[in-house]
């Protein structure tokens, strides 16, 4: 006996020298290598008392032992691992006090444990290792197991089935021995469960859609104190439920706080600039992009290996999926994207075409590899094409003109002379076996080709518009009558085109504006050059491929005057007057969609004069 | 099949291989054999540099794109990544030794802890790896840490799944399908080529595209952003591609699209991706191929004029498999059947320009539109080596060849120089400073031919001496075991090898020593060569000593021939006394030591650095005994003439004589006056009969047999040869220990034994002052009788009847005598007075049983 208690002491004394060295270190860095250094040495203490046969005087020892191994590796290995390391504490307690247990059930376990143990003086090391099983069960999500276990040491109090009340009645003592130091004061680790738990429950109720409820637990979380950067989730997950709830300002509000609280919190930068979006402050929008953005540059990784890492951080509390969706950002890229299209929306050129040269630089690099989850990203090409259409917005032609280049390079030897658009199911099965290989590679070619012919016929658009900005309407001509070349490759039969738009809907709405805008683009080639009679054709064919486009109207308006054709003139006018203007709401390229305030027409007014005018005239004289 | 002789030379050698992968990095070749170690080797000094040490079995390796890291993939273990030590640095370490460099890698140099995982590719500070879990093959993509920074966290940055297929294999490949599980996936990472990389040169050790064909597989996405795409051939033969620098993409539509797509099923392994046929704009094929022969090659045809757009084909192309392993360059495709290593052009030769000009024009056709492959026209062309297990990249000598490296199953690292296509042509047409240069070089060759060839005729002789050193020792060994056989039975014929020892006098600055001359005799017709030992254990009974203690003396032989003698002689008394009798055993031994060459014994050690004395340090021996010989005081007696009985000194009293015995036996006495006596006497008798047939001296005189008895005493031999020093039948000689003796022989009458009369018997009585002399002289006559007795022939006149009464008084006179001696050796209880009665009582008692009547018949 005396060379246990001897075995103990000395026991005792190694335990307490790992950690102090462990404080130590977490003020001083607190580093990764270090929980692992002393995970190690904990494990090998703890081997080293489980050598001898439990008894009954040792069990406080051990269990402190046992707690200390068992924080430690909560963060160095697999939630599972822990889980069987912590049953085979709690079966070796109980035969140390003589009641051999050989059940594997959890709840079971922890029954008998907590029964056995009721009231003696081991209860307290017995609620430390329960704050170990609940940190577990809670990475794991297992709200039912931590129900079940709370329910056993609240017994006074008529079970409510509800966690969280069950928690905020939590009454058990976890005081610290202070003769053996533990690596986390066990009421420090409890105050941690109980936030993260309710923040647990609070996304669970979140993705269920019961965004009231979630919100409350939130709030009661965030009464609660946290660390930072734990208080600054809470925050931007209060600012979430809001936004979801109809409550954009409370839903600000929020996001300011959690920035306040903790500037590194990304998540809610990105959405405060959701909100702004939202509310149509496109200002702030961009400024919070921005410095989302040069908050992602600056800390690329969160947990990079200068910061000081916690024992027990809560993103292990919350497990690895719920963190995800907590601190979910979009990549530098996309961001960077959102940034420059909400300039080039908003008319801050040169913002926005160094947005979009900063995100062709960052697509090209090979040194970063993107994320692959998360948020969905436009295609490359349209993103060149965007990236042109800022370079021209810019007044930065020829950049904008090398760019459109670049992907005409890519797609233009790629398209067929005619490009047949038939139902799906019926292309693959009049394809030839020798195109294969166009079927393997992608999944739906014949969109993949349209949408090809959509980029290049999109890239000479842009380079007619940049010509016809320089004045070079030759250059101009060329390109919108190459775009147009490129886009009448589609064919279809007129009586499946419904059938067609039902397929390739947003496609073929494209394909239409697109050719519609580059006939109005070749027909102002021919106003500038003063073919008058090739310029009322190409409007009157714009009209025809996308009707209501009121620009191209006006300018057909005005070539039909200009003709002196002023009854046709005077008719369209009223024609156009009739008709409300009714603006396709169909999503469109930035380009596209940009594309119809730039192809104003200018004379506006004083077309208006003259029609109002030849009009009287014409009902006078008749 | 047409077969091209190349010129291969043998690197080094490492033992028959399991699996087997090289890469070659400069000069220095990096290799795994399917053991846990990756060999570091170096071409220039062609010798193994290091030795890394895994825990398990490395699968695969690879280097880092800056070459100053190796990643190897373990069995079960997951993925390690080490430095790499560069080259100067180990360079002045190795100048000193050339015994490799072992380092053991640690657990704790694991990376990837993940023992599922079947491939890897580090790309661009990306690390791809391939595992299966459960049902479907897991791409993980996982950020490399800083090299400077030093930190070893590999962040798992993506990763995508693909379910497995159950591959359906016809039944005949059933054998196969086994293969096919231990199989890893074959990973590759395609660049597009773009003006600034140079033409045909991989980038960075990965395989480049043309940029059309590249967008035309992978899509205009990963065209406009320069991606890499990481290409793998799973194991059901489904080839999967992936952008590795691409954000996941949607359509205009919303939809997202999938990271992961399939390009092709080649319905069999995958062994090897690679491209070749460098055009402009670079490499212009995909190719791929599976391991039961399958060759997919992936080609672009450009837009046409006839408004046709551009698009890829896949050809597909079967040679013989298996295929163990594969590599590209420009042109060609080398792959290794287990049976042969086969060239593939993949070009078209056939059309070989007659002119300068038409080549232009079909250089030109062939860029803007290549032509199909060749492999459906043009067989492949053996190369002629065989087994080759894993190939590395090849390269081109500055000679203009292609040089391949390879790692055949038998263990050998080859260096296979491919001829020229234009040596032939060329050769006519040399000029004289290259026909010089020629020469020159082919006599360098001739001359490191000569020189191999004598260095391994000289290994060759080593080794055949050494046989035949082996054979001629189990000729020996043959030969005595086969002797000690015959001696079970009976051994008529004199041993083939024998020793015999006989013990002489010789007296050196008046101290006498007692020599033992040993000669070894060798009759066979094996000679003794050098290598074998004469061992002769002495082994004296040294009374005071419970178990006696022994001697070996070992003599190295020189050279035995067949019929010659060696005589070694060496000393029989410690410390100036002899113990007698003494046992002599003999023993040849052969130490394996001699079997190797002292050159190859060195260079043995050079190689293993185990000592040869380690390897033969328990059994390094072969130990033959000989003969067994007992010399007792017979033949240690110094013979004197008889008349000098007188110089035998009368001076010694029984006191003092009683005195030596005493203290011969190295028992303290105190001196005490004793009665004086003449010399003490013993008789043996011996039935004369007996000796006659014994020493084979049938009907000879009393006088030749008393005479022939002493010789044959003395010296071992009863011919009535002439030795000088017996005359007559007394001998008078000299013992060890200068003590005086006396044999004598008479043939005597006895009556009362024999029932029928009398019995002639002869007495050989023992006289001695020295009670030691006498029982050791004693005891040796009696030995010799015994060894007689043995020897004797049953048979000899039908059995003598004995008179029972003579006998009966004789057997009571000695038990009555024992009684005595029992008597006076109770424990006494009365003090020394007793004592010294007792020790005179004792001498008298032991001098009564000297005097036995009893004969020897």
């Amino acid at each position: 006996m005396s060379v246990t208690s001897c075995l103990a002491e000395r026991w005792i004394e190694e335990s307490n020298t790992i950690i102090k060295k462990w404080k130590e270190n977490e003020k001083l860095r607190g580093q990764l290598q270090d929980i692992k250094h002393c995970y190690a040495q904990c494990l090998k203490l703890h081997q080293k008392i489980q050598g001898v046969p439990a008894v009954r005087q040792q069990v406080e020892l051990e269990f402190a032992v046992s707690y200390n191994t068992l924080l430690f590796s909560l963060t160095n290995s697999k939630p599972n691992e822990v889980n069987d390391r912590l049953t085979c504490c709690l079966i070796r307690a109980l035969e140390a006090v003589g009641f051999p247990v050989h059940c594997s059930d959890q709840v079971t376990l922890w029954q008998t444990v907590l029964k056995t143990f009721n009231g003696k003086e081991h209860q307290t090391c017995i609620h430390k290792l329960l704050l170990i099983q609940w940190a577990i069960w809670l990475s794991q999500c297992q709200f039912e197991g931590i129900l079940q276990l709370l329910q056993m040491i609240n017994p006074k109090i008529t079970p409510s089935g509800d966690l969280l009340a069950e928690i905020r009645n939590l009454t058990f003592s976890v005081k610290d021995d202070t003769s053996l130091l533990v690596a986390m004061a066990a009421e420090d680790l409890k105050g941690l469960l109980h936030i993260c738990t309710f923040i647990s429950k609070g996304l669970e109720k979140m993705k269920t859609g019961n965004y009231p409820e979630a919100l409350q637990d939130f709030q009661e979380a965030g009464t609660l104190s946290s660390p930072r950067a734990l208080l600054a989730h809470v925050h931007t997950l209060m600012g979430l439920c809001y936004a979801k709830l109809g409550r954009p300002q409370s839903a600000l509000q929020c996001y300011r706080l959690a920035l306040e609280v903790d500037f590194s919190c990304q998540r809610a930068l990105y959405q405060s600039a959701l909100v702004y979006k939202q509310l149509g402050n496109s200002h702030a929008e961009i400024e919070a992009l921005r410095l989302l953005h040069s908050a992602t540059l600056l800390h690329p990784e969160r947990n990079s290996l200068s910061e000081p890492v916690p024992l027990i951080s809560p993103d292990m509390l919350l497990g690895s999926e719920q963190m995800a969706f907590i601190s979910q950002i979009p990549s530098p890229v996309h961001i960077l994207h959102i940034l420059g299209h909400t300039c080039v929306l908003n008319d801050r050129n040169s913002e926005g075409a160094e947005c979009y040269l900063d995100l062709l630089a960052s697509l090209q690099s090979h040194s970063t590899l993107h994320v692959k989850h998360g948020l969905p990203f436009p295609r490359i090409p349209m993103i060149y094409l965007e990236a042109a259409f800022a370079m021209l917005k810019a007044k930065r032609f020829w950049d904008g003109l090398a760019i459109c280049e670049e992907v005409i390079a890519k797609t233009a030897d790629l398209i067929p002379e005619r490009l047949f658009l038939e139902p799906p199911m019926v292309t693959h099965q009049l394809t030839a076996p020798i195109e294969l290989s166009a079927r393997s590679l992608e999944p739906d070619p014949t969109k993949e080709t349209l949408d090809r012919v959509l980029w290049s016929g999109s890239a000479y658009f842009l380079q007619g518009w940049a010509y016809l900005q320089l004045k070079d309407t030759k250059a101009a001509l060329t390109n919108f009558t190459r775009a147009i070349n490129q886009l009448v490759k589609v064919c279809f039969k007129q009586k499946s085109k419904p059938f067609l738009f039902s397929f390739f809907s947003d496609q073929m709405v494209m394909l239409e504006t697109l050719k519609g805008q580059a006939l109005t683009g070749r027909g102002l080639c021919f106003v500038e050059r003063g073919q008058l009679m090739g310029a009322l054709r190409d409007f009157q064919l714009s009209l025809q491929t996308s009707p209501g486009c009121s620009n191209t109207e006006m300018w057909l308006v005005e070539i039909l005057w200009r003709l002196d054709r002023k009854e046709e003139a005077a008719a369209m006018w009223r024609q156009i007057k009739k008709c409300t203007d009714s603006s396709t709401s169909v999503d469109l390229p930035l380009y596209l969609q940009a594309w119809q305030e730039v192809a104003k027409y200018h004379g506006h007014s004083n077309l208006h004069k003259k029609m109002e005018a030849f009009i009287h005239s014409c009902g006078t004289t008749a | 099949m047409e077969t091209v002789r190349c010129f291969v030379d043998c690197l080094a050698d490492f033992g028959d291989l399991l699996s087997a992968k090289v890469i070659r990095n400069g000069t220095e070749v990096f290799l795994s054999t399917g053991a846990s170690d990756v060999l570091v080797f170096n071409g220039q000094e062609k010798r193994v540099k290091t030795v890394l040490h895994f825990c398990s079995s490395v699968k695969s390796f690879a280097l880092s794109n800056d070459r100053c890291r190796l990643y190897a993939l373990c069995e079960n273990d997951g993925l390690y990544c080490i430095p790499v030590a560069l080259e100067s640095s180990s360079h002045s370490l190795s100048a000193k030794c050339h015994i490799p460099a072992l380092s053991t890698v640690s657990k704790d140099s694991t990376v990837i802890k993940d023992g599922k995982v079947q491939s890897f590719i580090v790309v661009e500070g990306i690390l791809v790896t391939v595992s299966m879990q459960e049902s479907f093959w897991t791409f993980e993509l996982y950020e490399l840490p800083d090299c400077s920074e030093g930190a070893m966290v590999y962040q798992r940055r993506a990763g995508f799944q693909v379910q497995v297929v159950a591959a359906r294999i016809p039944q005949k490949h059933m054998a196969d399908t086994v293969d096919s599980k231990s199989i890893a996936p074959a990973l590759a990472c395609i660049y597009p080529s773009s003006d600034n990389t140079p033409n045909g040169q991989a980038h960075l050790g990965h395989p480049l595209l043309e940029p059309l064909l590249f967008r035309l597989l992978f899509g205009v996405d990963t065209s406009l952003v320069h991606s890499p795409v990481i290409l793998c051939g799973l194991p059901d033969g489904r080839l999967f591609f992936f952008p590795l620098l691409l954000p996941m993409l949607t359509s205009s539509r919303g939809e997202q699209k999938p990271q992961i797509k399939m390009l092709y099923s080649l319905e069999q392994p995958v062994t090897f991706i690679g491209t070749s046929v460098t055009g402009e704009k670079g490499p212009q094929y995909l190719v791929v191929i599976g391991q039961r022969g399958r060759i997919l090659i992936a080609m672009a045809n450009q837009e046409g004029s006839d408004g046709k757009a551009a698009d890829c084909s896949f050809i597909e192309h079967t040679v013989q498999g298996p295929v163990e392993c594969a590599c590209v360059d420009g042109e060609r495709l080398y792959y290794s059947t287990s049976a042969n290593l086969l060239a593939l052009s993949l070009i078209n030769t056939s059309a070989s320009p007659s002119s300068p000009l038409s080549a232009a024009a079909v250089g030109a056709a062939l860029s803007t539109r290549p032509k199909r492959p060749a492999v459906f026209s043009q067989s492949a062309v053996c190369l002629s080596v065989c087994r080759v297990a894993a190939l590395a990249e090849p390269c081109i000598t500055p000679a203009g060849s292609v040089e391949l490296l390879a790692l055949s199953l038998s263990g050998k690292l080859l260096q296979v120089t491919l001829p020229q296509a234009s040596d032939k042509e060329s050769l006519s047409r040399l000029v004289s400073s290259q026909v010089g240069q020629r020469v020159n070089d082919l006599m360098g060759g001739i001359g490191n031919i000569w020189e191999r060839a004598s260095s391994m005729k000289h290994q060759l002789q080593l080794k055949n001496n050494t046989l035949r050193c082996l054979n001629h020792v189990f000729n020996v060994c043959h030969l005595i075991l086969n002797c000690h056989k015959n001696d079970q039975e009976v051994c008529e014929r004199k041993p083939p090898i024998s020793c015999r020892g006989v013990a002489n006098w010789s007296t050196l600055l008046q101290k006498d020593s007692l020599i033992l001359t040993c000669i070894l005799e060798n009759l066979s017709d094996c000679a003794l060569h050098q290598g074998w030992t004469l061992c002769i254990e002495v082994y004296s009974s040294r009374s005071h000593i419970a178990d006696g203690s022994s001697t070996t003396y070992s003599f190295a032989l020189k050279k035995v021939d067949c019929g010659e003698k060696l005589e070694v002689n060496l000393p029989l008394d410690i410390d100036g006394e002899v113990f007698l009798p003494v046992k002599i055993n003999c023993y040849l031994v052969y130490s394996l030591h001699s079997l190797f060459h002292p050159e190859e014994l060195g260079h043995l050690s050079v190689v293993s650095d185990i000592p040869i004395s380690q390897l033969l340090r328990d059994n390094g021996c072969i130990s033959l005994a000989l003969n067994t010989l007992t010399l007792d005081w017979l033949d240690c007696l110094r013979i004197a003439e008889p008349n000098s009985y007188a110089d035998v000194p009368k001076q010694l009293t029984t006191w003092e004589s009683t005195h030596k015995f005493l203290s011969s036996k190295q028992t303290r006495t105190q001196l005490q006056s004793m009665s004086k006596a003449g010399p003490h006497a013993v008789v043996v008798r011996i039935s004369s009969e007996l000796l006659r047939t014994g020493l084979s001296l049938p009907g000879c005189s009393t006088a030749v047999l008393c005479i022939s008895v002493l010789k044959w005493l003395v010296f071992r031999t009863s011919e009535t040869g002439d030795y000088k020093p017996i005359q007559n039948p007394v001998v008078c000689a000299l013992g060890p220990g200068r003590h005086e003796a006396r044999l004598l022989t008479k043939e005597v009458t006895v009556s009362g034994i024999n029932s029928k009369g009398d019995l002639s018997v002869v007495e050989v009585q023992v006289e001695s002052f020295s009670v030691e002399a006498l029982c050791g002289l004693h005891h040796a006559v009696l030995r010799r009788v015994q060894a007689l007795l043995k020897e004797a022939p049953v048979t000899h006149g039908g059995p003598v009847s004995l008179r029972g009464q003579h006998l009966t008084e004789a057997v009571q006179h000695a038990e009555s005598l024992y009684k005595d001696l029992q008597d006076s050796r109770t424990p006494d209880t009365f003090g020394g007075v007793m004592k010294i009665r007792k020790t005179s009582e004792l001498f008298q008692l032991y001098l009564q049983l000297r005097e036995n009547p009893l004969v020897i018949i």
